[in-house]
């Protein structure tokens, strides 16, 4: 488990990130959503040991968090890069020997790693001589070789192809069900709502919405209807309900004000009903609505 | 520990097995190379017969001209090495030059023994050693024409002639003596200066190039995110230092060949340890410089500037080593002895010339660990903030924060 409690980064007079508490919990796939400069990579950054915070705690599983502790985090940046010169098997043992792998365990997990994203045939190409898509995927094997509890993605979809997608998620679900924690910091709405379990919503540095994604998207349950019927509804009685409404053909729309089911039992006096709708909020309008709120 | 080992292997590998490593370690031999085989060549004299024209107007010093160049100068097989064929003018034998059946022409005037003027013609005036012979050999014969005129006896005048030559003995402190070469007094320590300022800049720059390479590439968040920014940088500085010393090693072992061959003591295994001292010390003082340079720039156009003035520092030594070498214990050649970055490179050349007292010795390497000690601190200091620094250039006064940091 990892909390930040309160953390601040402050760069001069710009604070890129203003008291940020956050509970990950084992298991967790966290989606660290946020427009851009929102202070998303400093938030990770510091959750990593990139960079220290300047104020607030960071601890794993209950303690302070330690330099050996993040042996135990994987981490694929945003802005990627590999040594273009060297090869891939050499390149993936060096950053396994820094974490600390066993010189035994190292080449099986490479070998391993390598036949499952079909790269058995490359092992002693260079970087360089490997397809963009194919490069990051190389990024992804350094962030899951040593089989670390905690995994941060940065971006991890964006630059592949749909198949490679689907393999990534399929790595990032079965890692899961061994119980290890991702934490995902992504622009792609859709991915996190397929995949996150919980979501962080940080906006200037500060946190908007935090929680699991089924609490978020309840709250944000708009009271938005739609309403199909069949007979008159021209009654002023109706704007106690919905004081901004829309009537065509035989179609009610607005913003209930009351309950829902107050409203339904004075509606299905009035008229016949065909139809009855609450419109849910997609993750992303939900996004731009708070960000919007929030500026 | 184990981290900071990694790294320096994974440093050294990679550029042990890169081609530039290669090219560094093989351009300076080439370079020695060409500016000294051809002085080989030269020493030897050549080995070919020279073929010259001679117009002779002054007929009273001929015989005794040809006699002298043919007892004076021998080719390895003692054969005459210089022929010569008379022609009555210029005109006449400059067509054979022209077709290289004569190397040289020389014109003797008439009257030579008092306007003492002679002429020397060949297709290219780059031989020296024709000229110096052919000119020794005629002003000696003038000389002797001179003398016997005035009445002296020929083997008077020759005795009377003869130059005064000193040979020159370099004493150990066992008391050998070593024959001098004076060349090779000078060649010594100029060998070990230029050693470890090519050691100390190729792998200065080399760090340079690692550092910006993984900033600007964003390894170095992965790396960050496992080692610790101390980790990192000593880890690739002392990658690079080993590489530096197989640059040493191998210089010294084509040295100590040379040397060898030619039968001369151009290193002395004695002053081995020092020189490894100062090497890793003006190393490691460079090497902190170079690091937090590559942390700085985004690329190498732009650090070429500041990479100039560091690298105009460490090259006082090596512009002035021939008036250092000359004035070992001079006070302005003390005096840079005790400036730090110049140090090591000042007391090579003091020590190879047997010019350093042993206080000097053990002062400056304290300085230098002290040195070293003050700018691993501040590069570190700086390293680490602006390792992940992007897009924009520190400036002074932000460098000047981290640095109070």
């Amino acid at each position: 488990m990892i909390q930040l409690n309160y953390i601040s980064k402050f760069f001069e007079e710009v604070t890129a990130v203003d008291s940020v508490s956050l509970n990950i919990e084992k298991g967790d796939i966290y989606g660290l959503l946020g427009p851009n400069g929102a202070g998303k990579t400093t938030t990770i950054r510091m959750m990593m040991g990139i960079i220290e915070p300047d104020a607030g705690e960071i601890m794993c599983n209950g303690n302070l968090i330690r330099q050996d502790d993040r042996l135990n985090f994987g981490y694929l940046p945003e802005e990627r890069g590999l040594y273009q010169k060297q090869k891939l098997k050499e390149t993936l043992q060096y950053f396994g020997r820094l974490r600390s792998l066993s010189e035994k365990g190292l080449n099986s997990e490479i070998d391993m790693w390598l036949e499952r994203f079909n790269f058995s045939n490359s092992a002693n190409r260079k970087i360089e001589e490997l397809s963009k898509g194919n490069q990051q995927k190389v990024q992804f094997i350094l962030a899951l070789l040593h089989k670390p509890e905690f995994i941060v993605l940065d971006e991890p979809f964006t630059g592949l192809d749909p198949l490679n997608q689907v393999l990534l998620k399929d790595i990032i679900q079965e890692k899961r069900e061994e119980g290890v924690t991702f934490i995902f910091s992504t622009h792609q709405m859709e991915q996190v709502e397929r995949l996150c379990t919980n979501i962080c919503l940080i906006n200037k540095g500060k946190v908007l919405i935090d929680g699991p994604l089924s609490d978020v998207k309840e709250k944000h349950r708009k009271n938005a209807v739609t309403v199909r019927y069949e007979g008159d509804l021209s009654t002023s009685e109706l704007a106690r309900f919905i004081p901004d409404h829309q009537i065509e053909n035989g179609e009610l729309t607005g913003v209930l004000k009351s309950s829902p089911a107050e409203f339904l039992e004075w509606l299905n006096k009035q008229v016949d009903i065909l139809s009855f709708a609450q419109s849910t909020p997609s993750l992303e309008q939900i996004f731009i609505e708070e960000v919007r709120a929030a500026s | 520990m184990s981290s900071i080992l990694n790294i320096l292997k994974w440093e050294f590998m990679v550029r042990f097995r890169s081609k530039i490593f290669l090219i560094s370690l093989l351009m300076p031999l080439f370079i020695l190379g060409i500016s000294i085989i051809p002085a080989m060549f030269i020493d030897e004299g050549g080995e070919t017969e020279i073929k010259v024209g001679l117009i002779n107007n002054e007929k009273s010093i001929d015989a005794e001209l040809k006699a002298h160049m043919l007892e004076s100068y021998h080719l390895s097989n003692n054969e005459p090495k210089y022929w010569f064929f008379d022609y009555p003018s210029f005109a006449e034998a400059e067509p054979d030059l022209q077709d290289k059946t004569l190397d040289a022409i020389v014109v003797i005037p008439a009257g030579i023994l008092d306007s003492a003027k002679a002429s020397f013609y060949a297709r290219s005036l780059s031989n020296f050693i024709v000229i110096d012979d052919l000119h020794d050999g005629v002003a000696h014969t003038v000389m002797m024409k001179r003398l016997t005129n005035q009445g002296l006896e020929i083997h008077v005048a020759e005795r009377a002639s003869k130059s005064v030559r000193m040979e020159t003995f370099e004493v150990s402190e066992e008391g050998d003596l070593t024959k001098g070469n004076e060349l090779m007094i000078f060649l010594g320590p100029f060998f070990f200066l230029f050693l470890l300022v090519m050691a100390v800049f190729i792998n200065g720059q080399l760090l340079l190039r690692s550092v910006m390479e993984e900033r600007t590439n964003r390894m170095v968040e992965i790396l960050l995110s496992t080692v610790s920014s101390r980790e990192l940088m000593t880890g690739k500085i002392l990658g690079l230092g080993m590489l530096g010393m197989v640059q040493i090693l191998f210089y010294l072992s084509m040295g100590i060949g040379f040397g060898l061959y030619k039968g001369i003591d151009i290193i002395k295994f004695d002053e081995m340890p020092l020189l490894f001292i100062y090497f890793f010390s003006g190393y490691f003082f460079f090497a902190a410089i170079y690091a937090t340079l590559g942390t700085l720039f985004d690329n190498e156009q732009d650090a070429q500037q500041t990479m100039g003035i560091v690298s105009i520092i460490a090259m006082v030594p090596l512009m002035g080593s021939f008036y250092f070498m000359s004035n070992p214990t001079a006070l302005i050649t003390r005096i840079l002895s005790f400036v730090p970055p110049m140090t090591p490179f000042m007391m090579i050349l003091r020590i190879s010339s047997d010019a350093a007292e042993p206080w000097e010795i053990i002062a400056t390497i304290l300085l230098m660990i002290l040195s070293v000690w003050g700018m691993m601190v501040l590069a570190g200091k700086i390293f680490r903030t602006a390792l992940l620094m992007y897009g924009k250039r520190a400036t002074l006064p932000e460098i000047w924060r981290w640095i109070r940091a």
